[in-house]
């Protein structure tokens, strides 16, 4: 049983689909009618290839329906210091000569600022000319010494899986929960009541209720590891806007007063936002920075998340030792 | 920067662990970075005899540029497709750790997952049938190089038994052939500077003085530089492998030229079996709190093959390691850096290890301490996880017809330890971690080798319905020794090596 749609809820009812036969274990979905993903847009790092093919979905297929781009890396900008900019690539950087590592090569022969380690990267490249071509696995050509991701419409990344699920034998339940039920020994969960009155119970729930934690820090009481002593920001607004003229092979994360703003490009949109520290600016301030500065016409109302940076405590001491 | 690179390294010991570095320090550096010196005390003998290794010694080997055949020729070497262990979890019972990995997964499960649930309605045969490795050594045929059959290609692996003091001596030609100067004479006093404590010069029995700006302790079990003139410290793992002293005497080989290493457990240690070309390399550790001197050797001379070929010989050693492997500008390896007992093959690949380390991270004059802390995070940690790993095989036994067997059985053990043991006793899974450098096969023949059984089988492992889990099993069981049985002997293969050329 998951809880929560979404993009993290499909994924896993589409992963665990595939996986398990009906006949061997059933998997069901809980859905609130009203649930969107917080962000308009979701970025996937070259690991999803290893989704795609364990799912056998055809990328072409996937990126026309989810209004999906490519993506070489991001760019950030102001984050060092003002004026920066740098590009963190999903490619490698030079190669080794005689076993060295190529960025000693690269610190040893430059001097000033005449070269940036980036100009090394084929994907960094590219991304700076707006350009992608798919890489090869011809391992002479520097068309090999990079792999990409992907940016795709959230709503309709979390649609396709949930059509992809669904073929798979995922029932989707329509409904909000209101209450959750413990085992009185042992303290699992035994089941979900939901709010028309209705009690539906799994062997194993996955908790995707997203930042609220409906199941595990609520009424497990499993902790909460805060990092906001690292992390400060806790918000964000953002907005879906008409497509840039140019479509950038990357996103784009450039350092502001109070966090950070984000554009990444779609087909024909491109999701803008800014991520700020509640402790260090309004929500009306970021929204109002966010609008002031947008690439293009907005065409939705702005969104608003907000979360404590943090993951779920590990119970044992030895949670190092897990693959 | 160019000014700050090193002038010169002395390597001190001219063991395997001494010529293993230079030769790779060669190769990388040749000259360009001042002299490499190798001093070597003509009065000490080296302790390596019949050595075995583990399968990434064929990189290190690569990496010189060696040529196999003309390797194994010149060290009379021959196969090693894994270790028989006898009598380890119970008297009377053998298992066989191999190289390589067992099988080939059948579906989202590793294969041996399969096996456990197949294995509860019969008809699968021992897991050790599904390693290639295994059935091949048993069979007594090795695969030679390249010639693995398609299918069955990733699952083999092979290392080698070798003569130690040949490998050194080889490698003497091979470093000296590179402009490795070799100094035969004692070091009698190690000078330090007055101001940091680091090495300045060595002090030779003929008067001269030897300077560099690295050193490379390779001087066995004392610790020359790293601890008799560092201090560096040592941890000691006697609590956790209690044996401290081996016996050691070759013999005249007889029978057939078995590819792999024994290990026969004892009532006070266990004895090792490492056949060469010409004789097979025997010894018998133990610990000295429940067997004398006198009683080891002569367990060990009533435990061989065939004729002695010299006296016995002792070793002494207490089981752990410095507390740094590099302090200053030194740095310790081989058995200068620590002793663990060589149960899984690991002393050669242990000062691999090193060497490589020391290549990837090669400091220059500054002596940056950030050099010295990684090199000893990694390694480090490379040592301890080997060590895991061997005290496995003591910990995991119902034996409990001496005092050893019953100490170790009820000894506490390190928590990583526990930890893997309980995870796969729960589930048949093993944690493995991308540093280890023992992965899910060895692990798997060892902890089901010495009797640990997992409560259940990964449920995935029932998705396909059982009795097609069981045909393919079979099938695999016979494409495995199909392939085994196309080999050619040991003895076949050794004969078609091109002779040494003298």
């Amino acid at each position: 049983m998951i809880v929560g749609g979404g993009v993290a809820g499909w994924l896993a009812a589409a992963t665990l689909a595939r996986l398990l036969k009906p006949t061997f274990c059933s998997v069901s979905l809980i859905e609130s009618p009203l649930q969107t993903d917080g962000a308009f847009s979701a970025i996937a790092l070259p690991s999803f290839h290893r989704l795609n093919s364990l799912l056998g979905i055809d990328e072409s297929d996937l990126l026309r329906r989810t209004c999906g781009v490519f993506s070489l890396g991001a760019q950030f900008a102001d984050w060092g210091r003002v004026g920066d900019r740098y590009f963190h690539t999903f490619g490698s950087i030079g190669t080794k000569l005689d076993a060295v590592p190529f960025h000693h090569y690269w610190l040893k022969l430059r001097s000033g600022n005449d070269s940036a380690i980036e100009d090394y990267s084929t994907a960094s490249a590219a991304a700076r000319v707006g350009r992608f071509a798919p890489p090869t696995s011809e391992r002479t050509s520097f068309l090999s010494s990079y792999s990409y991701g992907y940016h795709f419409h959230a709503g309709l990344l979390a649609a396709y899986l949930r059509e992809y699920a669904a073929d798979h034998g995922v029932t989707r339940i329509e409904g909000n929960v209101a209450d959750v039920h413990l085992r009185a020994q042992g303290g699992f969960v035994d089941s979900l009541q939901l709010n028309d009155g209705s009690h539906i119970s799994a062997d194993l729930y996955v908790d995707c209720a997203g930042p609220a934690g409906l199941l595990f820090q609520r009424v497990l009481n499993s902790g909460y590891e805060n990092w906001s002593q690292w992390l400060p920001c806790d918000r964000a607004v953002s907005v879906l806007c008409a497509g840039a003229r140019e479509l950038a092979p990357c996103s784009r994360a450039t350092a502001q007063r109070s966090g950070w703003s984000w554009q990444t490009p779609l087909q024909h949109y491109s999701d803008c936002g800014q991520v700020y520290s509640s402790r260090f600016t309004t929500d009306d301030a970021a929204t109002t920075m966010l609008l002031a500065d947008l690439p293009a016409t907005a065409l939705e109302e702005p969104r608003r998340l907000q979360w404590s940076p943090g993951a779920g405590q590990a119970k044992s001491d030895h949670s190092e030792m897990l693959p | 920067m160019q000014g700050n690179r090193l002038r010169g390294v002395v390597i001190v010991g001219g063991g395997t662990a001494g010529w293993m570095a230079a030769a790779i320090l060669a190769r990388r550096l040749g000259t360009r970075f001042g002299s490499i010196s190798v001093i070597e005390s003509p009065e000490i003998g080296t302790i390596g005899v019949g050595e075995a290794t583990i399968p990434p010694i064929r990189l290190f080997n690569t990496a010189l540029g060696i040529d196999e055949d003309e390797f194994l020729s010149a060290t009379r070497g021959t196969i090693k497709l894994g270790i028989e262990f006898k009598d380890w979890s119970r008297q009377g019972h053998t298992y066989f750790h191999p190289f390589g990995v067992h099988g080939t997964s059948l579906q989202q499960v590793t294969i041996h997952q399969d096996w456990l649930a197949a294995r509860e309605s019969g008809a699968v045969g021992s897991f050790e049938e599904y390693s290639l490795n295994t059935v091949a050594a048993r069979l007594g045929r090795v695969l030679p190089s390249g010639g693995a059959g398609e299918s069955l290609a990733s699952v083999f692996a092979y290392a080698f038994h070798f003569d130690a003091g040949l490998y050194a001596e080889y490698l003497r030609g091979y470093a000296q052939a590179r402009g490795v100067s070799r100094i035969e004479r004692k070091v009698v006093r190690v000078e330090l500077r007055s101001d940091d404590g680091f090495i300045r010069a060595l002090h030779l029995d003929d008067g001269r003085q030897i300077e560099a700006d690295l050193f490379i302790d390779a001087s066995g079990f004392r610790g020359l530089l790293i601890e008799q003139a560092l201090h560096t410290g040592y941890e000691d793992w006697t609590h956790w492998l209690p044996c401290d002293r081996a016996v050691a005497v070759p013999c005249e080989s007889a029978g057939s030229l078995t590819p792999f290493t024994r290990s026969t457990a004892r009532t006070a240690g266990w004895q090792w079996r490492i056949p060469l070309q010409h004789r097979i390399g025997n010894g018998y550790v133990y610990c000295s709190r429940h067997i004398s001197d006198d009683e080891a050797a002569a367990t060990l001379l009533a435990n061989l093959d065939g004729k002695a070929l010299a006296e016995p010989r002792l070793l002494r050693f207490t089981t752990g390691r410095r507390r740094k492997f590099w302090n200053k500008n030194c740095i310790a390896l081989g058995l200068a850096s620590g002793f663990l007992e060589p149960l899984e093959s690991t002393s050669i690949h242990l000062i691999q290890s090193g060497v490589t380390q020391l290549a990837a991270i090669f400091p220059d004059r500054s002596f940056d301490p950030c050099d010295a802390e990684e090199y000893n995070r990694l390694q480090i940690d490379e040592f301890d996880r080997v060590r895991d790993f061997i005290i496995l095989h003591y910990k995991a036994t119902t034996r409990v017809d001496s005092e050893l067997w019953r100490y170790c059985a009820n000894m506490p053990i390190p928590d990583a330890l526990t930890y893997r043991m309980n995870l796969f006793r729960s589930s048949g899974r093993v944690g493995v971690n991308d540093r280890d450098l023992f992965v899910e096969s060895n692990w798997l023949s060892v902890l089901i080798g010495q009797g640990i059984w997992p409560r259940r089988h990964d449920p995935l492992a029932d998705l396909l319905p059982l009795d097609s889990v069981r045909n393919q099993l079979q099938r695999l069981r016979k494409l495995i020794r199909e392939t085994a049985d196309a080999m050619p002997t040991h003895e076949e293969f050794i004969a078609s090596l091109s002779q040494p050329q003298r």
